[in-house]
């Protein structure tokens, strides 16, 4: 596969899409990609540390994402804590995961696909 | 809500269960991950710990298997590879048909939650069994072939039916099989060495040549060595002036 082709990447693990929808709206920390996952899935994904952080090795070794140089103020924010943004190549990732998605999503809910009945085992 | 010494207390002892994952991973990750954890625990209290533990079970054998792969050469990936496919047979042969069941589902198991060691990924060092696989694909089959001249011989000092077979016999075939495995285990270090030993190795398998499948293995390893490159020594360096 080529390095940088958007296209290589999908499907994505349910981690990665998610992490990747979360920093669409800009850089974030670990805690905050978590809580905004969550909102995200309504509840229903829930990433420990490990599954983060792991997502988050493999997400910056792809060229997905990448740490930001820039530390928050110390006043606002603790100075430890590391920023993620997506890189282009992330954003083209996302918008490619999210459009395959929304296709196959509007592949499955057509009548067209519903009328399709497959006879059962025995059945002529 | 956990009282500040507990959550201190129960953070700590987060940290202390982060020496699971390897070292490299530790290095880049265990400072914020237990920042994270303790950002979860000023949230949640103590039920962070359902989410952490099933986390950590879960993650663990992940960066574990990753990690090993990454650090392992192409000669120890296939030995890797050549250890699960004996282990697969011996499983097999132990337990007869019921064991294909079990080994086709552990072997989708591995494949679907390992998919970076097998998949093509935008670096090749993402696919290290894959890249093995490629590279060294006949190494599975000496090994089996070494592991059954090993067994072979532990069977022919007590099945001979006089003491010759059971001495030279048994004494052949164990140097035979000994010295296949013990190849393929030098091969990484040296090449030349390793793969001299592996052919000789198959001496027996090719003398035997009406017991088909040695053979067939014995043949299959030849073309392996040989088409992966039997010296990879370089060229003497020019003496300085």
């Amino acid at each position: 596969m080529q390095q940088g082709q958007p296209s290589a990447f999908p499907p994505l693990p349910s981690a990665t899409l998610h992490i990747l929808v979360a920093l669409a709206s800009g850089e974030k920390h670990g805690y905050a990609i978590m809580r905004d996952v969550e909102v995200l899935s309504d509840g229903a994904v829930r990433m420990g540390p490990g599954t983060l952080y792991g997502s988050i090795k493999r997400m910056l070794a792809d060229g997905l994402i990448e740490e930001t140089e820039e530390r928050p103020d110390p006043d606002l924010d603790d100075q430890r804590r590391r920023y993620y943004m997506l890189t282009g190549l992330g954003e083209r990732v996302r918008v490619a995961e999210l459009q395959r998605l929304e296709a196959l999503v509007r592949r499955a809910g057509s009548p067209d696909w519903a009328r399709r009945r497959v006879p059962r085992l025995g059945e002529a | 809500m956990a009282s500040t010494r507990s959550a201190t207390r129960q953070q700590a002892m987060y940290r202390a269960l982060l020496v699971l994952y390897p070292r490299s991973f530790r290095r880049d990750y265990s400072e914020p991950m237990a920042q994270l954890f303790g950002d979860q625990l000023g949230h949640a209290g103590w039920r962070v710990w359902l989410r952490a533990v099933p986390d950590l079970t879960r993650t663990v054998p992940t960066e574990r298997i990753e990690e090993i792969m990454a650090r392992l050469g192409t000669g120890a990936r296939v030995a890797a590879l050549a250890f699960i496919v004996v282990g697969a047979v011996a499983v097999s042969v132990g337990l007869g048909g019921g064991a294909v069941p079990i080994l086709a589902i552990a072997f989708v198991a591995v494949l679907i939650t390992q998919r970076r060691l097998f998949a093509s990924t935008r670096h090749g060092e993402h696919a290290p069994l894959r890249a093995a696989a490629v590279q060294a694909w006949w190494a599975p089959l000496a090994a089996l072939l070494g592991v059954a001249m090993v067994v072979g011989g532990i069977g022919t000092i007590f099945e001979a039916h006089n003491w010759g077979g059971r001495v030279f016999g048994s004494a052949l075939l164990l140097a035979f099989g000994g010295g296949m495995l013990f190849g393929l285990m030098r091969r990484p270090f040296d090449r030349l060495a390793g793969n001299s030993m592996i052919l000789l190795a198959t001496i027996p398998a090719l003398a035997f040549f009406w017991v088909i499948v040695p053979a067939v293995l014995a043949i299959l390893v030849w073309i392996g060595v040989m088409s992966s490159g039997f010296s990879d020594r370089s060229p003497a360096a020019p003496a300085m002036p």
